[in-house]
């Protein structure tokens, strides 16, 4: 797997305190959470292991304090991790030298950050061009480069203003469109649009999804907003006290979270609109095959009415027409609206949810 | 910060004593003090006198180390490798040369390379085309008409040599402090070593600098360039630090993920973020060069200063007025004009328009350059001003002045001496006859209290030292003067600035009266109070007064404008009247900032009262350093007075600033 990953991340611990190398040591590198507090360490990180797929959005998703902030700049080396290994596009990134860090960053990473971080004296095209200026790129090319980038970003008519004159959400805009003007590899973006009111948000994340659509990029975003997760995600890791606590679909989260924590994330979420037919479905042979039938691949939203309108199980098919298993209408309300139970998960022990 | 688990950490107060509160705990940490005085008062034959007054056999020789260490420095090599004398003299020997062309540039004509002074007009315009270029038509009308003044009212001279000695040092403080801030912002160690040593530089009096300095490089313009730049580097270091330091960290993360190099980092990205503390920085180091510059008169540097001392010193208070206006007029045009180069913004560039359209100072600054040199030639008139040109309003103030004698003298002087030997005086006797211990007991547990036993040691230490240094008694006497003046300055400042913080309008007006009023070098009060009450302590009080309640105002409304305006309409819902809210909330929520507007009282006070002291009449360190002026031998004296200044500052900096940091984060306001 690792071979193929963009970014391949393993055992990276970030601890903070007096001596944090000298106390993993001690402990074979593979202390307890409780250990470290105990000794007065701060556990940023704590034995994270992840790929990044090229091509996909990964969410990092926690509380304030989780260490989401802290993991993603152990991936850009912003910070130095305690421990562990780094990976990036086939690089030891935690190898690599300043001269060869800077010309990393230079070429294949772009970051976008949760105030922004513009350039105040600087307006909204040298911001953006900025990444280029360090390079040493022409003047002129820079010139054009950050039209084209203004323009991609939604801010045709703006690149003489300065970001003061901006409102939030085209500040971000202007972020972006710096982070993008280098056309990295990896995308990295640290709670983006927390800073912005919910409308903005919202804009801002189909302005993101639209951009990806474009240019499908390997991009790591950090959060803070389950639902949030859930739109942009491909897959989304969730952290609590530097570990990562469970890496998978916005789906798999639901329907089998690993712990009491991951559970509280997902209970709010609408579930319809998430969970499809096929990860809540039954064994095949109790369907009635003269029914209807529905893709096991589409969302409960969609199903509902088929299926709650049949008195019996209806069947459920893959694409290609294959019967893979059925779906009635109590297992699909207690899907949606069960709970206790949030599906077959098999997972029958921890039914307690307060 | 990403990874911290947030938890109510007890702050240090807390910890020491629970939650004891008012009077208790105020007797409590008193009490120890109380008994010692009490022994002392009551039974005097009980309480050891070495315990009150340090005896003459056990006084530390501070002031021989110093006077010897000196001499050494003045005399031998150091480490064998070069004489320090040389060293400053080679020194003051570079300076010489820039003090010379810009002096023959702004006033003497002829330098060396046959550059003629630019004429009057030419500086007059020059610096309307500046003000307009930095800040609109007022600034213009206010910069040029100050220096309009300047010229017509006989100081273009004095003035011109002044600003001639400000644009050499304020350049030279200004590159060193930047310096020395941008190391200890990359160094932790640097920085460790700096901000101590910033801490004790800012808090010596200005004639800390101007002793030693004139013992190795005697009396004149470089004695007092040289100080000059001493005393305002601080400043500076400390604004570039905190410039650097307050780049917010995802601005400097955004520069490394676009690649930026060490040296792109610095001049792409941290310079131009900590831009705006950089210019407060150099507009302080220019205020801090220009009172500097006129104090350093005493040290015989020429310019403003010179004059003013002769004046006041044989009680011509009508010319020591007409120079005083001229030193006021002055700072503000350098101060209005940094703060408005400082708080410039980046405009937009009209491409569409043609060079000199796009630069309209610049042409209209080099057009008054040319036209100024031209007329120059062509008339003497336009050179330099004719002598018969000019107005003296020396008679106008002289009139003031007897008018004040003839109708005044009897309030005045009845006031005067009931101030002194009602209150002064017998205030003096009561810190004079305080047992150093009591002080060192008080202090130590107020240090306690406040920061722990680590705080306690130094302050005590402190404390120590001023019982040993010889100079206790002296020590007390400016110390009694810097306390009753603090307690008046509280006493006008705080209703004060309760009063301005109640509206926007009231606040704004009020910022204007306090940035002119802070903007002017100390001692210029002294002369309308020394106009009104002769030299002396009370001369001193009231000059000091005007001074300091400066920032008394100043912190009360700041202090009391933080307090969230949610918290005052959660105390209005709760049915409060305005002066519960003032009383209950407002007033609790901002007494640190106030506490940390009493020490900058204290300081400022601390270092009027030894300016003061030149004037005469005050007794105390100023009078030790001012004798040590005339009397080379004597100048460990003046070192050693001048270090207890600063002992007696920090040691209620220390205090007030842990006591006002704990609280704060006990309020949860930053």
């Amino acid at each position: 797997m690792s071979s193929d990953a963009m970014i391949s991340c393993r055992d990276v611990w970030k601890l903070y305190g007096p001596d944090p190398l000298k106390f993993l040591n001690q402990h074979n590198g593979e202390p307890t959470v409780d250990a470290v507090k105990e000794a007065g360490y701060i556990p940023a990180v704590v034995a994270a292991t992840l790929d990044v797929m090229p091509g996909e959005i990964l969410v990092l998703m926690g509380l304030s304090g989780s260490g989401k902030s802290t993991l993603v700049r152990c991936l850009s080396r912003l910070v130095e991790p305690t421990a562990g290994s780094v990976e990036f596009g086939g690089i030891d990134l935690l190898a690599a030298s300043g001269r060869e860090l800077i010309d990393i960053r230079r070429h294949r990473m772009g970051m976008v950050f949760q105030h922004f971080a513009l350039f105040p004296h600087r307006t909204v095209a040298e911001n953006i061009a900025f990444p280029l200026e360090v390079q040493g790129v022409d003047g002129n090319t820079r010139r054009t480069r950050a039209e084209e980038i203004i323009s991609l970003v939604g801010l045709e008519g703006r690149g003489d203003y300065y970001p003061r004159e901006l409102s939030g959400g085209q500040q971000q805009r202007v972020g972006i469109g710096r982070s993008l003007a280098v056309e990295p590899d990896v995308w990295f973006l640290d709670e983006p649009f927390s800073a912005l009111d919910p409308l903005i948000r919202r804009e801002m994340q189909d302005e993101f999804l639209r951009l990806q659509s474009v240019l499908r990029k390997t991009i790591v975003f950090i959060t803070h907003d389950f639902a949030e997760a859930i739109r942009l995600a491909d897959r989304i890791a969730i952290l609590y006290e530097g570990q990562i606590v469970q890496l998978g679909r916005a789906e798999e989260l639901i329907t089998d979270p690993a712990t009491e924590y991951v559970r509280k994330f997902t209970r709010d979420v609408q579930r319809d609109k998430i969970l499809t037919a096929g990860s809540v479905m039954s064994e095949p042979g109790r369907a009635d095959l003269n029914g209807a039938s529905v893709q096991a691949s589409a969302l409960l939203s969609e199903v509902a009415a088929t299926v709650l309108s049949s008195r019996e199980p209806v069947l459920v098919q893959d694409d290609t027409g294959t019967a893979v298993g059925s779906l009635d209408r109590d297992t699909l309300i207690d899907a949606v609206w069960g709970t206790d139970e949030t599906g077959d998960s098999g997972d029958t022990g921890d039914s307690a949810v307060g | 910060m990403a990874g911290v688990t947030e938890t109510a950490v007890p702050t240090g107060q807390q910890k020491r004593l629970g939650h004891m509160t008012g009077w208790r705990l105020a007797l409590l940490l008193v009490s120890p003090y109380l008994l010692i005085q009490f022994i002392h008062e009551v039974a005097p034959s009980l309480f050891p006198n070495f315990l009150s007054v340090v005896n003459e056999d056990s006084i530390v020789p501070f002031r021989d180390w110093a006077n010897r260490s000196l001499l050494h420095l003045k005399d031998e090599d150091l480490l064998g490798l070069f004489n320090f004398k040389d060293f400053t003299r080679t020194v003051s020997g570079w300076l010489e040369y820039p003090l010379d062309v810009s002096e023959q540039l702004l006033i003497a004509g002829d330098g060396p390379f046959g550059l003629s002074a630019v004429p009057w007009v030419a500086l007059v315009a020059g610096f309307a085309v500046a003000g307009a270029w930095l800040g609109g038509w007022r600034l213009s009308v206010l910069v040029g008409g100050c220096s309009l003044y300047l010229a017509i009212f006989d100081v273009w001279e004095d003035s011109m040599i002044t600003l001639s000695i400000v644009l050499v040092v304020a350049p030279l403080a200004a590159v060193i402090g930047w310096a020395l801030g941008l190391a200890a912002a990359k160094s932790r160690r640097f920085e460790a070593l700096l901000i101590p040593a910033l801490n004790v530089m800012q808090s010596m009096p200005h004639f800390s600098y101007l002793l030693p300095i004139s013992v190795f490089i005697g009396i004149g313009d470089e004695a007092g360039a040289i100080a000059t730049i001493l005393f305002a580097v601080p400043p500076m270091a400390r604004l570039t630090l905190l410039g650097l330091q307050t780049v917010p960290a995802e601005v400097r993360e955004a520069g490394l993920m676009a690649g930026c190099t060490r040296w792109q980092m610095l001049w792409k990205v941290e310079m131009p973020a900590a831009r705006p503390q950089l210019m407060v920085g150099i507009n302080q180091v220019l205020m801090q060069c220009f009172g500097m510059t006129v104090l350093a008169s005493f040290v015989g540097t020429r310019g403003l200063g010179l004059p003013l001392l002769n004046y006041l010193q044989s009680l011509r208070i009508g010319r020591a007025l007409e120079v005083g206006v001229a030193i006021v007029l002055m700072a503000i045009m350098l101060d209005r004009l940094s703060q408005a180069a400082g708080s410039r913004k980046p405009e937009h560039t009209d491409y569409t328009k043609s060079w000199l359209q796009r630069h309209p100072f610049l042409v209209a600054g080099t057009a008054v350059t040319v036209g100024g040199v031209v007329l120059g030639q062509l008339f003497d008139q336009a050179k330099v001003l004719p002598e018969k040109w000019t107005v003296s309003t020396a008679p106008f103030w002289e009139e003031i002045v007897d008018w004040v004698q003839l109708n005044l003298k009897s309030p005045l002087g009845e006031f005067r001496d009931f101030m002194i030997l009602e209150i002064l005086i017998p205030m003096r006797n009561g810190f004079e006859s305080l047992p150093w211990l009591g002080l060192l007991v008080l202090v130590a547990m107020l240090g306690w209290y406040f920061g722990g036993l680590r705080l306690a040691a130094i302050v005590s230490g402190f404390i120590a030292y001023l019982a040993f240094s010889g100079f206790w008694i002296e020590s007390m006497e400016t110390l009694y003067l810097v306390v009753a003046s603090l307690i008046v300055s509280v006493v006008i400042g705080v209703p004060v600035g309760v009063y301005a913080s109640k509206t926007d309008h009231r606040h704004a007006a009020m910022q204007v009266v306090l940035d002119t009023f802070q903007v002017l070098p100390s001692f210029i009060y002294l002369i309308p109070v020394v106009m009104l009450f002769r030299v002396g302590p009370v001369a001193a009080l009231v000059a000091i007064v005007i001074y300091s309640t400066v920032p008394a105002v100043r912190y009360t409304m700041l202090g009391l404008r933080n307090v969230p305006d949610d918290v005052v309409e959660a105390a209005r819902m709760s049915g409060c009247t305005e002066f519960q809210v003032l009383r209950k909330v407002r007033l609790p929520m901002a007494f640190p900032e106030i506490m940390l507007g009493m020490n900058q009282v204290l300081l400022f006070s601390l270092l009027l009262v030894i300016i003061a002291a030149f004037i005469g009449g005050i007794e105390g360190l100023g009078d030790e350093i001012l004798r040590s002026r005339t009397e080379q031998a004597l100048v460990g004296e003046g070192l050693v007075a001048g270090f207890n200044v600063a002992v007696i500052g920090l040691t209620a900096d220390q205090l007030i600033t842990n006591y006002a940091r704990d609280r704060k984060a006990q309020l949860g306001i930053a």
